[in-house]
């Protein structure tokens, strides 16, 4: 039996999870929410998870019913993410790792994703579409590395989402309108269609063409085709029939219905979660340590600075074949 | 709770009183050198932080968690830490005083996130 204890921090959430061979022994996390209207910045946001990371690291101890000496591994999110939120989280991990004598293991954040819901999900080889507020990427596993088969080359679908819900205020859905479709190959890109709708937003509105609602339904309507569109591509080229969904874009249930029903056309199964694991948490820090520890990988405290870039491929993948 | 002095005069030092817990630091001393008339077409500014701790393993433990990040910002700042005996000591060189007035701060955020992570989940397992 191998227990590992996981530490996420990179974004508004920080969780600390604990994982003993496949079961998710606690969870728990907090999310760092900001007024209505406004996003959330890195020392801020540092701040908060700074002032709640001991008490959340208790409690998952504490639901587990486990002491710090049944702990094998501290796994913690080396990277990608915001510097100073992923600092104050790697700072507890590396002291409590030494405090304990435990071996360390720094985590890429994207993987863990995508180890939780492989675990949840039991799937074989999925491609897997992961989109956050951080992150999109459509990623296939091949010869020991994640591969990023296309990506956003702005910024993430859920960094759009937000950024227009802040400038219209509103949720809700209705008729359609025609906005750009930016799909560049393997690749999306969303900055364009951002700005053409903040604009339209403005001028559209005023001339009560469509609604509100009609403006953001139409933008995840775009999006989220263009997010079917580079999944199936990369399914093709894989041959792979099934879709794995993470990272929390993919709560989305209308997202998760579009996909549904690709995958129906060509007879691939799709696979997604609920918002405990889609959601950043500690659990998935966990698991992703705990392959990584169990194939033989640990980090060296000189190592183990944090980086706000880290490329899904360049983990090597030393536990599946 | 520790005051960075806003004017960087010689010899200045604080003095911390915490919680009467035998481990954690009961006195940190500071000394700040602006530039001197010398080093002043450098502008060269340093600030020395030693910190005590009960032990030097407890020392080296803070050393290991607070060296491995890199300076958010490249240009402008260094920082040295180092372990003797039961101290952990800090140097700091930077060309602009605010510049070396974030690095500081920040740092006294993180050594006190460090230190009260030991406090609640120390003392550390015998080697």
């Amino acid at each position: 039996m191998t227990v590992v204890i996981g530490f996420e921090g990179s974004a508004n959430k920080i969780g600390v999870g604990i994982v003993r061979n496949g079961e998710v022994l606690s969870n728990p996390r907090r999310t760092y929410i900001t007024p209505p209207g406004q996003g959330f910045l890195p020392s801020e946001t540092a701040r908060h998870h700074r002032s709640v990371i001991l008490t959340v690291l208790k409690e998952a101890l504490e639901e587990a019913g486990l002491k710090p000496a049944d702990i094998d591994c501290v796994a913690y999110t080396k990277g990608p993410g915001m510097g100073a939120p992923l600092v104050t989280v790697a700072l507890v991990a590396r002291t409590v790792a030494q405090l304990w004598g435990k071996p360390l293991l720094g985590v890429n954040h994207c993987i863990g994703h995508i180890e939780m819901v492989r675990l949840i999900t039991q799937a074989n080889n999925p491609t897997v579409l992961y989109v956050s507020g951080g992150n999109t990427q459509v990623i296939a596993y091949s010869e020991r590395r994640y591969r990023i088969f296309g990506e956003t080359i702005d910024i993430a679908v859920g960094n759009c989402l937000d950024r227009f819900a802040r400038v219209i205020k509103v949720i809700m859905l209705l008729h359609y309108v025609e906005l750009p479709y930016t799909v560049k190959g393997m690749d999306v890109s969303f900055s364009g269609i951002l700005s053409y709708i903040e604009e339209a937003a403005g001028k559209m509105l005023k001339c009560n063409q469509c609604t509100a609602e009609d403006l953001c339904f139409s933008l995840q309507e775009t999006l989220f085709s263009m997010l079917v569109e580079i999944t199936e591509r990369a399914m093709a080229h894989c041959s792979s029939q099934e879709v794995l969904i993470v990272g929390g874009v993919g709560c989305n249930l209308r997202l998760q219905e579009m996909m549904g029903v690709m995958c129906k056309e060509r007879g691939a199964k799709l696979f997604a979660t609920d918002e405990s694991f889609c959601i950043d948490n500690g659990a998935m820090i966990a698991q992703a340590g705990w392959e990584m520890f169990r194939s033989g990988q640990t980090t060296e405290l000189s190592d183990s600075w944090i980086t706000q870039r880290y490329r899904t491929d360049e983990v090597e993948v030393t536990w599946r074949d | 709770m520790m005051e960075i002095p806003d004017t960087f005069a010689p010899s200045a030092s604080c003095a911390l009183v915490r919680s009467p817990k035998l481990y954690l630091p009961t006195r940190i001393t500071t000394m700040a050198a602006p530039c001197t008339e010398n080093n002043h077409k450098q502008g060269t500014l340093e600030f020395a932080l030693d910190v005590p701790f009960p032990s030097t393993r407890e020392a080296s433990i803070a050393l290991q968690s607070l060296s491995p990040d890199r300076e958010p910002r490249k240009g402008g700042i260094s920082k040295e830490l180092t372990v003797s005996g039961s101290t952990l000591s800090v140097r700091w060189r930077a060309d602009e005083a605010r510049i070396l007035r974030v690095s500081v701060g920040s740092f006294m955020d993180h050594l006190s996130l460090v230190m009260e992570t030991m406090e609640l989940f120390g003392p550390p397992v015998p080697q």
